[in-house]
């Protein structure tokens, strides 16, 4: 039962990690060289029907992949081992903080300064560039976050405790 | 220690990143690239298709070569055999051709007789619409095709009893 429990909460896991690090990489790799290239037109077409989109995809799939992982270390009954970094449970530990850190730039950073971007939230002429400039590091850091956080999601699953000194 | 554990784990690591550009791009086509394409003005669409589907189609078809490379090479070097790695394969698989074999020639005919269309301010040839559409339906087909897959995918590693 529980084994079958761990196994949909994986699958979810997966589809809603994948939509959320690959939406990342498609804004970090294709959509900021894309903005960079068009005309200011299309670029309103794009603030106006692609951005706000995929930033929904984006910020729910995070929060999605983030509960499905909570719940399999819940299944497993190590949340507190993980998040204290405690034994064989460290591995996964060191993913689920670098995922929670991601996940707080996403609804903290990212999301918040993007509305402004795309003036859903009012903003001044001044205070845009500057939105625009905190979400990009913010999304930026992320991409960079997501390959050692791979790393350990890669790991914990599968590398021995003992490779790991646990 | 080095051969058992550490090569597959790199394998997988890379098969992971990978996979998660890969098929993120794809759910990133199919659920926001085709809305807003149906949704914006003729320039625009034009402007996407010759300006970020050419990137967007580099990575996507790339890292699925890179995820399956690595999927293979992971089976190998792991040792893994089971009825749910072998479907999750097949179906990894049967993906990977769909990209590299439909969508990827379809879109660059696409690609070509848009930019044609445009250096030339003469409207598109009828035929676009048909490569179009064959690059639509093999991007759907692999949506969908890559719920199961990650399903087993998930399965083989963990529940291999499956």
């Amino acid at each position: 039962m529980a084994a079958t429990l761990e196994l949909y909460f994986r699958w979810g896991h997966f589809l809603a990690g994948i939509m959320w690090i690959g939406l990342l990489y498609f804004f970090n790799f294709v959509q900021v060289p894309f903005l960079k290239s068009v005309t200011p037109e299309a670029k309103g077409e794009a603030f106006k029907h692609l951005v706000p989109r995929a930033l929904f995809f984006f910020r729910y799939s995070a929060l999605a992949t983030w509960l499905f992982g909570f719940f399999i270390l819940g299944v497993r009954g190590i949340v507190l081992e993980a998040f204290t970094l405690q034994g064989p449970a460290a591995v996964i530990g060191m993913g689920a903080w670098l995922g929670t850190i991601m996940l707080a730039n996403v609804w903290l950073i990212i999301w918040p300064n993007q509305k402004k971007v795309l003036g859903l939230v009012a903003a001044t002429p001044e205070e845009k560039p500057k939105a625009a400039r905190m979400a990009f590091l913010a999304s930026r850091t992320n991409t960079m976050l997501s390959i050692p956080m791979l790393f350990f999601m890669a790991a914990s699953g599968h590398a021995p405790a003992t490779f790991f000194g646990g | 220690m080095v051969s058992e554990t550490i090569i597959p784990l790199l394998f997988r690591w890379i098969h992971f990143v990978a996979g998660v550009a890969w098929i993120g791009l794809l759910y990133y086509f199919n659920l926001v690239q085709v809305s807003f394409m149906k949704e914006t003005d003729p320039a625009t669409k034009s402007g996407v298709i010759l300006k970020l589907l050419p990137r967007a189609l580099w990575w996507f078809r790339y890292s699925a070569l890179v995820t399956v490379l690595s999927g293979m090479a992971l089976m190998m070097a792991g040792g893994i055999r089971n009825t749910a790695i072998m479907i999750g394969a097949t179906l990894g698989l049967i993906m990977f051709l769909n990209v590299w074999l439909i969508i990827w020639p379809n879109q660059k005919v696409v690609i070509r007789m848009t930019g044609d269309a445009t250096a030339t301010k003469t409207p598109a040839p009828p035929e676009m619409a048909k490569h179009a559409r064959r690059a639509y339906l093999a991007s759907r087909t692999n949506f969908f095709l890559s719920f199961p897959m990650l399903l087993f995918m998930g399965a083989s590693a963990h529940f291999p009893q499956f």
